[in-house]
């Protein structure tokens, strides 16, 4: 049996650091949905990666797929570029501020 | 679904989605790491390091002063927030691949347990983890390396494994491109070795703080006719690398002792190596660890230690400061302490001659790794 050690969460183990505990919150939840979008980005990568070499992208056929090097490349930047957008107001408050 | 006769290396595969949000997490903590510490490096650069100046008449000198200098710097806090909110991620990401995987590697392990084991394990039905660091979640592990007495569970070693070398490359130590349960880091250090000693034949090799076992693997590959033992604090761990290696085909002795006193007779080994041990336990027992090793090798043998490479005499105040917050705030407690210990003079102290001493720093991904040790008189 998975005895699901993670899900004993982290909280309340540490002094919550940051201008506020809600803004860690906050975040959490950002990053969580902001990796959940990069993952369904990858996903319809897959989809289509399948559709062109003529396979239909049905779901245990993405499940499977094993990404080529060329994928992982142009799955890297979708990454790096989703990260960007989603920090960039968090860098910018910063620069505004000091 | 992996069954009971398939191999663990083969069945330790993210699924697609598993894979993806894990690379996610990994170019997240990247750009934490990467991109906004040099923002904060500029930030301090351009303004930050001219306040504290102004209110102190100097600029700050060490990392406690260099906080003072950041303490109210937005992007600093939200730096922070960002840190911690990624690692949270990390853990829980890779908790999910881990949670499918454990009854697979559960039933690979009774499968196991009904042969003859080549290595073995073994571990101490009443250890109790020393003070300080049986209170420690170290990188905010959920529930910390050890877990209760007597528990038998595979997940905290699987959790570990997992997500290593998404930390390390996260962190500019690795080479990027390694596969989980590769042992990278182990095939490093005899790199390391190898530059600095002409070729050996050891009858024995010991890993300290050898963990989950993945890097202990890569002494056996290299020295396929020596006796190879691990020793950890961590029963899960422990518990962990035995399947792995026996899955394997690898013959490896598990042992449960602190690496000060490992129980293990005198001279036995003509080669003892630590791979990230010494930061993660508390200086206190530096010199004890040392002696130890001393003790354990035989004339000629050789003690090498490869760890993170954050002495302060090398770091920027910004740096300093970014370490700093992550001992008090990521799980990171002893490491300060480790990057302010002159290792050569506790290698001295410890019974290696001065002469036969080393304390420096190897190449390795964008970085350099630190790479310490002594050679025991013939
Ligand atoms: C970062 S892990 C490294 C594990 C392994 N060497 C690797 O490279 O993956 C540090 C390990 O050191 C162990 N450790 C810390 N202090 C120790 C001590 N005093 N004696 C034995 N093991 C110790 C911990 O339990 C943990 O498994």
């Amino acid at each position: 049996m998975a005895n699901r050690a993670h899900t004993k969460s982290h909280r309340g183990r540490r002094l919550v650091p940051g201008p506020d505990p809600r803004v860690d919150t906050l975040l959490g939840m950002v990053m969580a949905l902001t990796s959940e979008v990069s993952m369904l980005r990858e996903r319809l990568d897959a989809h289509e990666s399948l559709a062109a070499s003529g396979k239909v992208p049905d779901q245990d056929a993405v499940d499977h797929y094993q990404p080529t090097e060329a994928d992982e490349s142009r799955r890297k930047q979708y990454r790096d570029r989703l990260i960007d957008k989603v920090c960039r107001p968090l860098v910018a408050s910063g620069q505004q501020d000091g | 679904m992996a069954t009971d006769s398939q191999n663990l290396k083969t069945a330790y595969r993210p699924t697609h989605d598993e894979a993806a949000r894990q690379a996610f997490v990994g170019a997240l903590k990247g750009y934490v790491n990467g991109s906004m510490e040099s923002q904060l490096a500029a930030e301090y650069d351009n303004q930050l390091k001219f306040d504290f100046m102004e209110k102190h008449g100097q600029e700050p000198r060490d990392r406690y002063q260099g906080t003072e200098a950041f303490r109210h710097s937005h992007l600093y806090q939200l730096w922070g927030s960002a840190v911690y909110t990624s690692q949270n991620l990390m853990w829980e990401t890779v908790g999910d691949t881990c949670d499918r995987l454990e009854p697979a590697f559960e039933a690979r392990q009774a499968m196991l347990a009904k042969r003859p084991t080549l290595g073995s394990l073994e571990l101490q039905d009443d250890f109790v983890p020393p003070d300080p660091i049986r209170h420690v979640e170290i990188h905010r592990q959920p529930g910390g390396y050890f877990g209760p007495a007597g528990s038998t569970d595979l997940h905290r070693g699987m959790h570990y494994f997992g997500t290593v070398e998404l930390y390390r490359n996260a962190k500019g130590l690795g080479d990027g491109s390694v596969a989980v349960g590769e042992p990278s880091m182990g095939r490093y250090l005899l790199g390391a070795l190898q530059r600095r000693f002409d070729a050996i034949k050891p009858r024995a090799v010991l890993d300290l703080g050898c963990g989950p076992g993945s890097q202990t693997l890569a002494y056996k590959e290299a020295f396929p006719d020596a006796e190879v033992w691990g020793v950890d604090l961590s029963a899960p761990f422990l518990r962990f690398g035995h399947l792995w290696a026996e899955d394997q085909g690898v013959a490896i002795h598990f042992r449960q002792a602190n690496a000060s006193d490992t129980g293990l007779p005198d001279a036995k080994f003509d080669l003892i190596i630590s791979h990230i041990l010494f930061h993660e336990t508390w200086d206190d027992i530096l010199p004890a660890i040392m002696e130890e090793a001393h003790r354990l090798l035989a004339p000629g043998g050789i003690f090498i230690n490869g760890d993170t490479p954050y002495q302060p005499d090398r770091l920027s105040i910004p740096k300093q400061v970014t370490n700093h917050w992550q001992v008090i705030n990521n799980g990171e407690p002893f490491w300060t302490r480790f990057a302010d210990t002159d290792v050569k003079e506790a290698l001295i102290a410890a019974g290696f001659e001065a002469s036969n001493v080393f304390a420096d720093y190897d190449p390795l991904g964008t970085g350099e790794y630190f790479i310490f040790g002594g050679r025991k008189g013939t």
